[in-house]
């Protein structure tokens, strides 16, 4: 087989090579307006590159001037769906010790307050840093957690940065976060912002409890309790206590979000749902069960 | 898939991103000459069928001599 990569080094360079390897990277992972993806099946090819323990070498070698945000924005995404799809990215030598460099850059720029203002722009390789950390065990999830989201701060608008770190810290101790939002003193220790996100991460891994689950159903902000909800309904599949939670959540003191569930839950969920106490939730829940029997 | 596969893959998909920008921005020249750098490694399978449609309108008697030089070459 013919070498396209050893092709480009023996004609130009090793530099030139890796920039078209992060070009191709960057329209990939992380989707460029100014280049299109043209693959036959690039979510495939996606898994295969970061299961691959290769690209780490074109990544962290020699690529001359690309541009370092962007750089920076890949290594972030290739982090990000590496987590995602249970890949440890550790296992790949030049992963293995930029991880290993950057472990303490977290905490230290915690302990800064580097992202204490809601208008602080994270650098490009802020969930990487998050990854990094997690991965090398310089940190643990609990004390992240209380550095951030600590309830003094906690009225602070969420940003793209919180959003990361409480899906990294969720995917790894559910159980700690569970606790926090099942306490009686939950919705008074937290803004909705954060009350909103903690729902979300525990919802997308399928880790609601009964009792989590009432609080999100009552929670005093429409907005916390729409997202966490919502992220019940997309995820339904992933709980092994689909039915409890969704008994839990679908009566709802906001019709339009029972109306989302009614409308987007799995059919097979549908016949829970048909005791709501809202007529327009029951008369919908009802239309798609007739539909599924036709 | 081995290092060799990964890379090829990866260069190719920077390639046909390379000729779709530039079949997009109206160079079809360029966008068949990395086409034709893409077929190194036979890889039309990622363009859409009318765009290479277009682009082979467009380029129908280099094309046609590139292949045929080409497959004379592989003779």
């Amino acid at each position: 087989m013919i070498s396209l990569y050893d092709t480009i080094v023996a004609t130009f360079s090793q530099a030139r090579a890796n920039q078209v390897i992060l070009h191709s990277l960057n329209s990939l992972f992380v989707g460029s307006r100014h280049q299109e993806i043209v693959d036959h099946d690039p979510e495939q090819l996606k898994k295969e590159i970061i299961s691959s323990q290769f690209i780490g070498e074109a990544m962290f070698g020699d690529h001359g001037f690309f541009n370092q945000d962007e750089w920076e924005q890949i290594l972030s995404k290739l982090f990000k769906f590496a987590r995602e799809n249970n890949v440890d990215l550790s296992k790949d030598k030049y992963f293995g010790k930029w991880i290993v460099d950057n472990s303490g850059r977290l905490q230290a720029d915690l302990i800064a307050g580097k992202y204490s203002s809601s208008w602080s722009r994270p650098s490009s390789d802020y969930v990487a840093l998050i990854e990094a950390a997690f991965m090398a065990g310089t940190s643990t999830p609990e004390q992240i957690f209380r550095l951030r989201f600590n309830s003094s701060s906690s009225r602070r608008n969420r940003g793209e940065f919180d959003t990361e770190l409480a899906h990294a810290i969720a995917v790894r101790s559910s159980d700690f976060i569970l606790k926090i939002v099942e306490d009686t003193d939950f919705h008074k220790n937290y803004g909705y912002h954060y009350r909103g996100l903690f729902y979300e991460v525990l919802a997308f891994n399928g880790k609601l409890s009964k009792k989590a689950a009432r609080h999100m159903r009552s929670d005093p902000s429409m907005e916390a309790a729409e997202i966490g909800i919502k992220t019940v309904g997309a995820n339904l599949a992933k709980f092994s206590n689909g039915t409890e939670v969704l008994s839990q959540v679908m009566d709802v003191n906001h019709p339009h979000i029972a109306m989302y569930l009614a409308k987007n839950v799995p059919r097979e969920y549908l016949p829970f749902m048909a005791v709501c106490q809202d007529q327009g939730v029951r008369q919908e829940v009802v239309k798609r069960m007739m539909e599924s029997t036709v | 898939m081995t290092r060799e596969e990964i890379f090829n893959r990866l260069i190719i998909v920077a390639i046909n991103g390379m000729a779709a920008n530039a079949y997009r921005d109206g160079d079809t020249l360029k966008a068949f000459c990395a086409l034709k750098i893409a077929d190194v490694v036979p890889f039309w399978d990622g363009f859409t069928d009318q765009t290479k449609i277009q682009v082979i309108s467009a380029h129908h008697a280099e094309l046609s001599e590139w292949i045929k030089s080409h497959k004379e070459s592989n003779d």
